[in-house]
């Protein structure tokens, strides 16, 4: 073994750039509050997109007792069962995920990872969370105004939206639409923020080849994010003055309870291109910030360098820049050119190359790697088989012909479950067990977890797998009731029972999830400062927790990339970024 | 080595570290570069709306809006904000405190005066189409100068920050970057707003936008 020496002295010339002016709280709730500590507001963030998050997994609950269990509970009527599905959806998609995933994880992470004191602007920070939690205020108080929060469907398409018959089309459906302005009005801030702390907050050393791939999926992610809301946030504004001003951007000459409705001309299919060109990219949005994460968790854990690094990047820009010309296929059934039809699946079929090369380069990763079964490494290989199940089953749905029988079924629940919702979740859980003891100092409860992701893992399989089979039998999806129906067999009930039982079970694993982090916070072991020997910026900070300015008196250097594991010829099986290179001294060689 | 395409982050620095390797400095172009990648989001913003517009110009009951003359004159006076910034900017490069502080305040003046000159082309809209917003190109009227004039209000908020620091701060070059932030937002407004007026509201250029959307 050779003798290494650290000859920092020769590769580290004087910073010449001042450090960034941090700003010091000096009361309880600039500090807590109305903090503009970056690990403060990811907490906020993280938080509360976990509580409005618990929301929507009860409205699930309820809405599995109903299609398992009908007739059974009298508060379930079909107006309310479409307001939880509409409010389930929404909520998961937006304000969990998203906001977990880049404001929970982009703020924790970002300037910790990149050697960074904290955000370049700390104040607009503070201000992007607040904007956000109110988002979620709005949201929630849908729930309680008259005629109660839109049942319109996650995707909610007008004419049906906002035309009396369809729930919470008087003050629910408005309630949305300003709730989701004043997010994306939140996120613009907060995204800004992440992409120049990256651009240019990054410490000596850290070139962008450098990052790991944690940063790349939340920078690429923010990106994509801010090109792809705008579309959103027009077609808001846009529904939004059909519904107060009586505008027809989106609806038609329509006949509404018997009745001519003021409006005439409007294009209900123009909202259907700008939700899409938003939604379509913000399955990326989710699913990009995962791929990075997963990807450090899978090289921290397997001890191994990760597999095709450069390649790895550049997969991850090309799905972003591809996201932006798929979005049509959410729309076949719509009756749009076949030429058009063969575009999108073409392109949608596309995405699939280097969505696929990442999954080969994790396996690769995982090859002859020095596996532990850790609990973030066992929910990384649970996300890997959820997204090769629900990336196999897009290709099912990305063409336009098998898509046509399969639409609005629940093939197709199943389908963006696997794909967008269970699998970027596993690594949620496993990125906040893997950080856990960097953010809190303490380890979580090893029992806890494990029971946590075993329930998770399997109860999920349980839930989606056979919702697959209903969906090709024809069972629609958003459908109050299917008892009844001729053309489908009695066991179709019976296989929704089961997925009931499932899915309470898997939400109960939450619920222990949840104590867990919280009861560990307090009462957990102490945690050592880098547990899991990473070799990352966050992991080499002075203090764990991190405190405010993130590192020392002086800001890291950094000399290598975040993936030397197991280098041959190094005692230990890692190298921190922030170890310059090793020069073998006289003595040693001799 | 720090070139995206070609570095090889596996292996780790055989030299000495430069600033070179990492990000910029913070101080200098942090707000730069926000502003411009804001820019970028508010340009996707405006293209949407203007695809939007052009998309349902193709059916056939479209009516377009009714032709409203003040906003000739609201274009003059944003043209004139715009060239009292860029004048403050020369005159804070040149160092000449006083005559950026006159600027910018005229720029503001001039800002004030065009947005009151949209309220009241508002009102002139209203009164022809009697309260009837069914007809979808007024519906994109006043959508797209809406949100037009509100970005032009929030970016007040900076011009009044700009005029502030130049009233009170003696370091020219910190002045110089405010001048230099507002000048960009309001050339790229004035510029967007030269785009909408000249392609949706200046009668019949019905054959430009779809060939910019791509329908023709």
């Amino acid at each position: 073994m050779e003798h290494i020496a650290h000859d920092e002295t020769s590769f580290v010339r004087p910073a010449e750039v001042g450090e960034m002016e941090l700003y010091h709280a000096k009361t309880w709730l600039g500090k807590y509050v109305f903090s503009q500590d970056a690990k403060t507001i990811a907490i906020q963030y993280a938080a509360t997109a976990i509580a409005i998050g618990m929301v929507a997994l009860v409205l699930s609950w309820v809405m599995r007792l109903q299609l398992g269990f009908p007739d059974a509970f009298d508060f379930i009527d079909p107006s309310s069962y479409l307001q939880f599905v509409t409010m389930h959806g929404m909520i998961m998609v937006i304000y969990l995920l998203t906001a977990l995933l880049l404001g929970g994880f982009g703020n924790y992470l970002i300037p910790l990872m990149v050697g960074a004191r904290d955000m370049v602007f700390p104040w607009l920070n503070m201000i992007s969370f607040w904007v956000y939690f109110t988002a979620v205020v709005l949201l929630a108080a849908s729930f309680f105004v008259g005629g109660g929060s839109t049942g319109a469907g996650w995707t909610l398409y007008p004419p049906q939206a906002i035309l009396p018959g369809t729930p919470g089309s008087e003050t629910g459906i408005l309630l949305m639409l300003a709730s989701l302005a004043v997010f994306i009005i939140g996120f613009t801030m907060g995204g800004l923020n992440y992409v120049v702390t990256i651009l240019q907050a990054r410490t000596r050393g850290m070139t962008l080849m450098r990052m790991p791939l944690t940063v790349w999926g939340i920078f690429v992610a923010t990106v994509l994010a801010l090109f792809a809301f705008p579309a959103l946030f027009v077609s808001a504004i846009m529904m939004s003055l059909d519904v107060l001003l009586g505008t027809s951007f989106f609806m038609p000459a329509i006949m509404t309870m018997g009745n001519e409705a003021d409006h005439v001309g409007g294009n209900p299919l123009l909202f259907q291109h700008l939700f899409w060109f938003f939604g379509h990219p913000e399955v990326y949005i989710v699913a990009l910030p995962a791929f990075g994460i997963v990807s450090d968790l899978i090289s921290i854990h397997a001890r191994n360098n990760i597999f095709g690094y450069r390649m790895m990047v550049w997969a991850i820009i090309a799905i972003a820049f591809l996201s932006f010309i798929v979005w049509a296929h959410h729309m076949y059934t719509v009756g749009m050119n076949p030429y058009f039809g063969f575009f999108f699946a073409t392109t949608t079929l596309i995405i699939a190359v280097p969505t696929a090369l990442k999954v080969y380069n994790w396996v690769l990763t995982l090859w002859q790697g020095n596996i532990h079964l850790t609990i973030p490494m066992l929910f990384s290989i649970a996300f890997l088989l959820f997204f090769i199940n629900g990336g196999m089953t897009g290709l099912f749905l990305g063409n336009a012909s098998v898509s046509m029988p399969l639409s609005d079924t629940l093939f197709v629940v199943a389908h963006f479950h696997m794909v967008m919702a269970v699998a970027p979740v596993m690594v949620v859980c496993g990125a906040i067990y893997h950080w856990y003891p960097k953010i809190t100092g303490r380890w979580y409860h090893e029992g806890m977890a494990r029971f946590h992701f075993w329930v998770t893992f399997v109860g999920s399989y349980l839930v989606f797998l056979p919702m697959h089979y209903l969906g090709i039998m024809g069972v629609p999806r958003r459908y109050f009731e299917i008892t009844g129906t001729s053309f489908l067999p009695d066991s179709a009930q019976t296989v929704n029972a089961s997925i009931t039982i499932a899915a309470l079970v898997v939400g109960f694993a939450q619920l222990v999830f949840i104590y867990n982090l919280i009861f560990s916070a307090m009462k957990g072991k102490k945690a050592p400062g880098n547990p899991w020997n990473a070799t990352s910026l966050e992991w080499q900070t002075e203090h764990t927790p991190p405190q405010h300015g993130n590192f020392g008196k002086e800001l890291p250097c950094v000399y290598r990339w975040a993936y030397d594991f197991s280098v041959p010829g190094v005692e230990d099986d890692f190298i921190p970024q922030n170890v310059p290179p090793r020069t073998t001294t006289p003595e040693a060689a001799s | 080595m720090s070139n995206i395409f070609t570095e090889q982050p596996w292996i780790a620095d055989a030299g000495p570290l430069t600033p070179a390797l990492s990000g910029a400095q913070i101080s200098v172009n942090a707000r730069r570069s926000a502003l411009k990648m804001l820019l970028s989001v508010v340009s996707v913003f405006f293209l949407l709306m203007i695809v939007a517009y052009g998309g349902r110009m193709l059916y056939q009951d479209w009516r377009p809006t009714p032709q409203i003359n003040l906003l000739w004159g609201n274009t003059g006076v944003l043209l004139l904000s715009s060239l009292c910034l860029q004048a403050a900017l020369l005159w804070a490069r040149a160092g000449k405190t006083d005559w950026v502080r006159g600027a910018l305040i005229g720029a503001g003046i001039l800002t004030v005066l065009f947005l009151v000159g949209q309220v009241a082309a508002w009102q002139q809209l209203i009164s022809m189409v009697l309260g009837d917003f069914s007809n979808p190109s007024v519906g994109f009227f006043f959508m797209i100068t809406g949100i037009h004039g509100l970005h032009m209000a929030g970016g007040m908020v900076a011009l009044m920050r700009a005029i502030k620091r130049a009233f009170t701060q003696s370091d020219i070059q910190s002045i110089e970057h405010n001048v230099s932030n507002c000048a960009l937002y309001w050339h790229y407004l004035l510029g967007v707003w030269l785009l909408v007026f000249g392609l949706l509201f200046t009668g019949d250029n019905f054959e430009v936008l779809l060939k910019i959307c791509g329908f023709i």
